[in-house]
C-alpha cells in the first residue's frame, strides 16, 4: 500500500513536470490569432465543379478550384503604434471541392497587444516573388510558380465557360500574378480589442470577385497580360470580406 | 524485499528491451532529403515509411524477371536507367512480343507527382506498382502468384522480414517495397539545376530558351514565349499535382480521333483526349515523344506546338490562346522563329541528369 502511494505521488511530481514544461514562459506574453476563410459565392458555401453560376456580366460558369496565396500578414498595437510582422509570412490558400475552409493561426503576437488594424497581401512581394529561398509556402513544387525571373501566381482559379454553343463548356484559367497585381489589403477596428481565448477573424472568399469585370468570351486564359490585370483589379478589393469575428473583449 | 526483486527485474527486462540484441530488428529510417531547389511539398505515405531494408528490396524486386510469367522481364525492361528510365520505343514490348498501347514512361522525382499511368488511373505509386505485373501483355502474373514465388525463396523471406518485420510476402508489401526504391529515383543535378544554384553553366542560348520555355507569349505586347511552362511547371516540369489539372489535351488529333485518355478515368466527356503531361527532365533520353511515341525527335515536337496542333473539343485553352502573332486563329500557329525553337530544343538538352543515370543505387543488382 505504501509503495502505491509513493508512487501516485511520483506520478503526480511527474505529471506537474510535464503540465509545468507546457506552459512556457512564453506562451504568457504572447497571443495567437485564428484566420478562418471560407469559400463562397453568392453568399453562399460555394458548390465547386458541378454548380453553374453567373458572372456579373451575366455569363455561365463552374468553379472547379481556387488557390491564392497571402503573405505578410501585420497587426497593429493602438497603444504603441507598432506592428507585430509574422515571419516568414507567406500563406497558400487553395481549395475545392474537398476543401472549402482554410483555417491557420498566427503565433506569437504580443499578449498585450491592443488591435486596431490587421494588414495582409494577396500575391507575393517583388522580393519573394524571384527569390529561390522558398519560406513559408512559397515551394515552387506547390503548382504555383511560373519561373525564376517572373515568380508566382498569386491567384489560381480553375473552371469552366458556358457559352451556350458548347455543351462541355471551355476552361477558364485565371493564372494571375506580376508584380504590380500584389494586392495590399488592410482591415481596421474602431475599437482595438485585446485577444482573449480562441479568437477568431472569419473572412468570406468570394471566388466570383475575379470575373468583377470581364467578358468571356473574349477568352478565358487569364495571365500576364491586360486582361490578368483587369482579373487582379476586379479582386483585389472584393475576394476577402471580413464575415464574423469571435472571442474577445473589449 | 519481494517487490524490489520484481522492480530489479521489471527494469533489467526494459534494460534488455532497449538494446540490439532482440531477435526482432526494426527496419533502419532512411532519411531522405530533397533536393534544395524542390523543397519539401511532399509526402510520404504513414504506412509506408522509407527504410534502408525496403528501398533495397525494392531494388531488388524492380529488376526480378520472376515478377512476369515466363521470367523474361522485370520492370526494369521497360524503364531503362540508361534512358532515364523509359525503353526507347514507342510501345513497350510485352513478355509474349505483343506491343502495349502506351509509351514507356520516365520514373523520375515521383514524390511530386500524384496521378500516375498516361491516364491517371492510379491515385498513389503503391496503387500504380502492381499493375504492370498483372496486365496480360507486360508482365501478366497474378499477384498470387507472383507472391508465391517469392514466398519460396529464402532470399526474398529474409529480405521482407528485414524491411517490413514480416516474413508474411503479400501484393501490398510487394507494392511498398517497388514504391520505396521508385521515390528514391531523383534526379536534380542537371545543368539547369546548376544554373538554378547560381554557376554559371548555360549558354546565351541556352538561357533564351529558358525564357521562352516558361513564357505565355502575349501578342499584342510582344512578349515572346514558346509557351511549355503552362503545363511542364517550372523546377520539375511535370504537370500540376493538382486534383486532375496535370492532364492536357495539346492538340495531337482531332475529335473524331481522341482516345479516351484522361475520361477513362474520370468519366468526364470533358476529359477526353487529356493525357499526363510527364516531366521533361532528362527529356534527351526518351524519345520517342508523346503517349503514343508519334514523335521521334524533339524537333518534330517543337513543329507540332510550333504548327501542328489539331483542334478538338477539348484542347487544352492554354494552348488555344497562346500565339506569338497577333492575327493567328485557329487552327493554332504558336509562331516561333527557327532560332527560337531551336533554343527552346538546346534548353532541353539542359535538363540531362548523368549522375542520374550513373547513379549505382538505381542500378541492376543482378547484373554483376
Amino acid at each position: 500500500m505504501k509503495i502505491f502511494l509513493t508512487l501516485s505521488k511520483i506520478s503526480a511530481a511527474v505529471l506537474l513536470l510535464l503540465l509545468g514544461a507546457c506552459d512556457s514562459d512564453e506562451s504568457k506574453d504572447t497571443s495567437s490569432l485564428i484566420f478562418k476563410f471560407t469559400a463562397k459565392a453568392e453568399d453562399e458555401l460555394l458548390v465547386f465543379g458541378s454548380k453553374k453560376y453567373t458572372t456579373p456580366l451575366q455569363q455561365s460558369i463552374t468553379i472547379e478550384r481556387l488557390d491564392f496565396y497571402l503573405s505578410n500578414i501585420q497587426i497593429k498595437d493602438a497603444k504603441s503604434d507598432t506592428y507585430y510582422s509574422e515571419p516568414d509570412s507567406y500563406r497558400l490558400l487553395s481549395f475545392d471541392q474537398d476543401q472549402a475552409t482554410v483555417t491557420f493561426m498566427v503565433e506569437n503576437i504580443p499578449a498585450d497587444f491592443e488591435i486596431s488594424e490587421i494588414k495582409m497581401a494577396i500575391g507575393v512581394d517583388s522580393e519573394a516573388n524571384t527569390s529561390i529561398d522558398h519560406v513559408g509556402d512559397l515551394d515552387p513544387t506547390n503548382g504555383m510558380a511560373w519561373d525564376w525571373n517572373t515568380g508566382y501566381k498569386f491567384l489560381s482559379l480553375e473552371g469552366r465557360y458556358f457559352d451556350g454553343n458548347n455543351e462541355l463548356g471551355q476552361e477558364i484559367k485565371m493564372h494571375i500574378g506580376t508584380d504590380k497585381n500584389y494586392a495590399p489589403v488592410s482591415l481596421t477596428f474602431d475599437e482595438p480589442f485585446k485577444i482573449v481565448g480562441a479568437f477568431t477573424l472569419v473572412y468570406a472568399v468570394d471566388a466570383l470577385a475575379p470575373f468583377g469585370t470581364v467578358d468571356l468570351e473574349e477568352g478565358t486564359v487569364f495571365m500576364n497580360d491586360e486582361r490578368g490585370d483587369q482579373v487582379a483589379l476586379d479582386y483585389r478589393n472584393h475576394l476577402l470580406l471580413i464575415e464574423e469575428t469571435f472571442g474577445f473583449v473589449k | 524485499m519481494k517487490i524490489r526483486l520484481l522492480i530489479g527485474w521489471i527494469s533489467l527486462m526494459l534494460l534488455v528491451a532497449c538494446t540490439d540484441d532482440t531477435t526482432i530488428r526494426s527496419p533502419t529510417p532512411y532519411q531522405f532529403e530533397p533536393p534544395i531547389l524542390f523543397g519539401d511539398g511532399f509526402e510520404i505515405p504513414n504506412d509506408n515509411p522509407f527504410t534502408e531494408e525496403g528501398i533495397a528490396l525494392g531494388r531488388n524486386l524492380f529488376y526480378e524477371k520472376m515478377l512476369s510469367r515466363n521470367n523474361q522481364i522485370s520492370c526494369g525492361t521497360c524503364h531503362q536507367q540508361s534512358k532515364a528510365f523509359t525503353d526507347g520505343a514507342a510501345f513497350s514490348t510485352g513478355l509474349d512480343g505483343a506491343l502495349t498501347s502506351k509509351s514507356s514512361m520516365s520514373l523520375v522525382n515521383l514524390h511530386w507527382q500524384s496521378k500516375f499511368f498516361w491516364d491517371g488511373r492510379a491515385l498513389s505509386l503503391e496503387a500504380q506498382a502492381l499493375q504492370p505485373i498483372q496486365d496480360h501483355i507486360e508482365m501478366d502474373l497474378p499477384i498470387e502468384e507472383a507472391v508465391s514465388r517469392l514466398t519460396e525463396s529464402n532470399t526474398y523471406r529474409k529480405q521482407f522480414a528485414a524491411a517490413f518485420e514480416t516474413e508474411e510476402i503479400s501484393g501490398d508489401l510487394i507494392a511498398k517495397a517497388l514504391s520505396q526504391f521508385m521515390r528514391t529515383l531523383v534526379s536534380s543535378n542537371s545543368r539547369y539545376d546548376q544554373h538554378l544554384l547560381g554557376e554559371n553553366v548555360l549558354t546565351d542560348q541556352e538561357k533564351l530558351g529558358m525564357d521562352l520555355f516558361f513564357t505565355h507569349p502575349v501578342a499584342n505586347t510582344g512578349l515572346r514565349g514558346g509557351n511549355c511552362g503552362d503545363c511542364h511547371k517550372t523546377i520539375l516540369t511535370s504537370g500540376d499535382r493538382k486534383d486532375f489539372l496535370g492532364f492536357n489535351n495539346n492538340g495531337l488529333d482531332v475529335d473524331d480521333n481522341l482516345e479516351d485518355g484522361l475520361m477513362a478515368t474520370t468519366g468526364k466527356p470533358e476529359d477526353k483526349g487529356k493525357f499526363k503531361a510527364p516531366s521533361l527532365r532528362n527529356i534527351e533520353l526518351t524519345a520517342p515523344y508523346m503517349h503514343d511515341g508519334r514523335f521521334a525527335t524533339l524537333e518534330e515536337v517543337l513543329d507540332h506546338y510550333n504548327s501542328n496542333v489539331q483542334t478538338s473539343s477539348t484542347l487544352d485553352q492554354q494552348i488555344v490562346e497562346a500565339t506569338n502573332l497577333p492575327e493567328a486563329v485557329l487552327p493554332v500557329k504558336l509562331g516561333l522563329t527557327e532560332e527560337e525553337k531551336e533554343a527552346i530544343i538546346a534548353f532541353l538538352h539542359t535538363l540531362t541528369d548523368e549522375t542520374f543515370i550513373t547513379n549505382e543505387n538505381f542500378s541492376d543488382p543482378f547484373e554483376n
